[in-house]
């Protein structure tokens, strides 16, 4: 089944018509806010859906490396439903384990950069703009 | 508009100046989250305010957001304040069921100027007062924090001597936030094992001004005119407020000005430091980042929920609810510089 054009290019047309078409035509200032809101999200959730499989696979991966012990399958022959579930488990496996203190200076300090890893590859997508290096004061 | 407001405003300050007073023009104006405002032209014929005056009218909204003031506290709070010296508007003639039945409202001097905050930080034309008001906003946090619970005893608010530690109240607040997201988030547990972990031992206790921000004060070419929004005031750790000063947020995009996107830390530090003879404790200031961050971010989730649960339409809420993860971010980040 063609599935052309595809989620994504859809979602960028919507925000194309709206800041090329809609939005110079409206006086409002809120309503002309909330367009540019508008466009932006649909530019954002196309992105997000783009990097969709790769993302969810990385994810995946992190939490299986922070948490070796527990048995979760092979991330790469996954179907995505499979992944997505594997994934929930293995957080909240960890979100236990850390509400109960059973996580050591060293499991805390390879989480968070594991944590931030994961929020470094949605800012990608969700804002391209945003700084993520390390020298900011 | 409010039914009647304008009769209701007429009587009731007639009575208070002690002779006739006209509203002129009523407007209401874009208000936060736990406020109604109005700008009213009034024509007053009697006592110390007679001509004719432009004043903010500002009114409880029918939902309160957790840890905000009514507009009776903040009335006192006000007060207190411009007694220390902070210059804020006056605050006049604090009545209930003006606006509202049961609603707290006080009139407050109107202060022309700027105060959104991508504006404050870029237009050229205030590139002057950029200059000034780092030592200006200095000397105004100075005097917010001279005021402790011991010199105000009437004030009543949240984090009074005797009450938990302020790092203690926070952290339990943050609890409570993260128990009402809809899913967990992994970055703000572990933000918050990590305050856990790291909060300060003993802490001093001022009145703290609670949302001292760029995009709360009123800039003039001159520089600062005038401190505002004062609903989150209470008694807690100075650093406080320099922190939340900080987070990334209020910068505006001017990522290298960490204090409000106007100058560096140490230059606004140093500032603070002279004019309150306190030490600018830089530990403390970062925790209280970290947890400004994640405050931010769980706050922002939660607001994305009042659209989701049908109780609010208004679309920025989900764009808002959508850029936690920015705060998440820098939460980790700082977290992560403060412990190599």
């Amino acid at each position: 089944m063609t599935n052309r054009p595809d989620p994504p290019a859809l979602l960028e047309a919507i925000a194309r018509f709206l800041l090329e078409e809609v939005q110079p035509q409206v006086s409002d200032r809120r309503v002309s806010f909330r367009l540019l809101i508008a466009a932006s999200l649909a530019t954002t959730v196309a992105a997000e859906l783009r990097s969709g499989e790769d993302r969810a696979l990385g994810e995946l991966r992190r939490w299986q490396d922070l948490l070796p012990g527990v048995e979760s399958g092979d991330a790469g022959g996954m179907s995505p439903a499979e992944r997505a579930r594997a994934t929930r488990a293995l957080e909240a496996e960890f979100l236990s384990r850390l509400r109960a203190g059973r996580l050591s200076r060293d499991e805390l300090r390879k989480a968070r950069a594991q944590v931030r890893e994961s929020l470094v590859e949605s800012l990608r997508w969700l804002n391209p703009h945003f700084d993520t290096s390390e020298e900011i004061e | 508009m409010t039914e009647g407001l304008q009769e209701r405003i007429e009587r009731d300050l007639s009575v208070r100046t002690g002779g006739p007073v006209a509203v002129r023009a009523i407007e209401r104006l874009a208000g936060g989250a736990c406020q109604e405002l109005f700008r009213v032209d009034l024509e007053i014929s009697c006592g110390e305010r007679a001509g004719a005056r432009r004043m903010v009218l500002r009114s409880d909204a029918v939902r309160r957001l957790p840890g905000s003031l009514d507009r009776r506290d903040e009335y006192r709070v006000i007060e207190l304040a411009r007694a220390a010296g902070v210059p804020t508007p006056p605050a006049r003639w604090v009545s209930s069921g003006l606006v509202r039945e049961g609603a707290w409202a006080y009139f407050m001097d109107w202060v022309d100027g700027e105060a959104i905050g991508r504006r404050v930080v870029k237009r050229p034309e205030l590139a002057a007062a950029r200059e000034r008001l780092p030592l200006q906003l200095a000397s105004a946090l100075a005097r917010v924090h001279s005021l402790s619970p011991g010199s105000a005893p009437g004030l009543a608010l949240a984090g009074a001597e005797g009450e938990k530690a302020p790092a203690r109240t926070a952290l339990d607040f943050l609890v409570g936030a993260l128990e009402r997201l809809p899913e967990p988030r992994p970055a703000l547990e572990l933000v918050l094992r990590w305050l856990l972990d790291e909060a300060p031992a003993r802490e001093e206790r001022t009145l703290v001004h609670g949302d001292f921000r760029t995009g709360n004060f009123m800039v003039g070419p001159e520089g600062l005119r005038a401190v505002l929004d004062w609903e989150f005031a209470h008694f807690g750790n100075p650093m406080e407020d320099l922190a939340w000063m900080c987070v990334r947020d209020w910068r505006f995009g001017e990522l290298d000005k960490p204090a409000g996107g106007l100058t560096r830390r140490e230059p606004f530090y140093e500032a603070y430091e002279r004019s309150s003879g306190r030490a600018v404790r830089r530990d403390e200031v970062r925790w209280w980042e970290v947890f400004g961050n994640a405050r931010w971010a769980a706050g922002s989730i939660l607001q994305g929920e009042r659209y989701l649960s049908g109780e609010e339409t208004d679309l920025e809420l989900v764009a808002i609810a959508r850029r936690a993860v920015e705060m998440e971010f820098e939460a980790l980040r700082i977290a992560e510089g403060a412990r190599p």
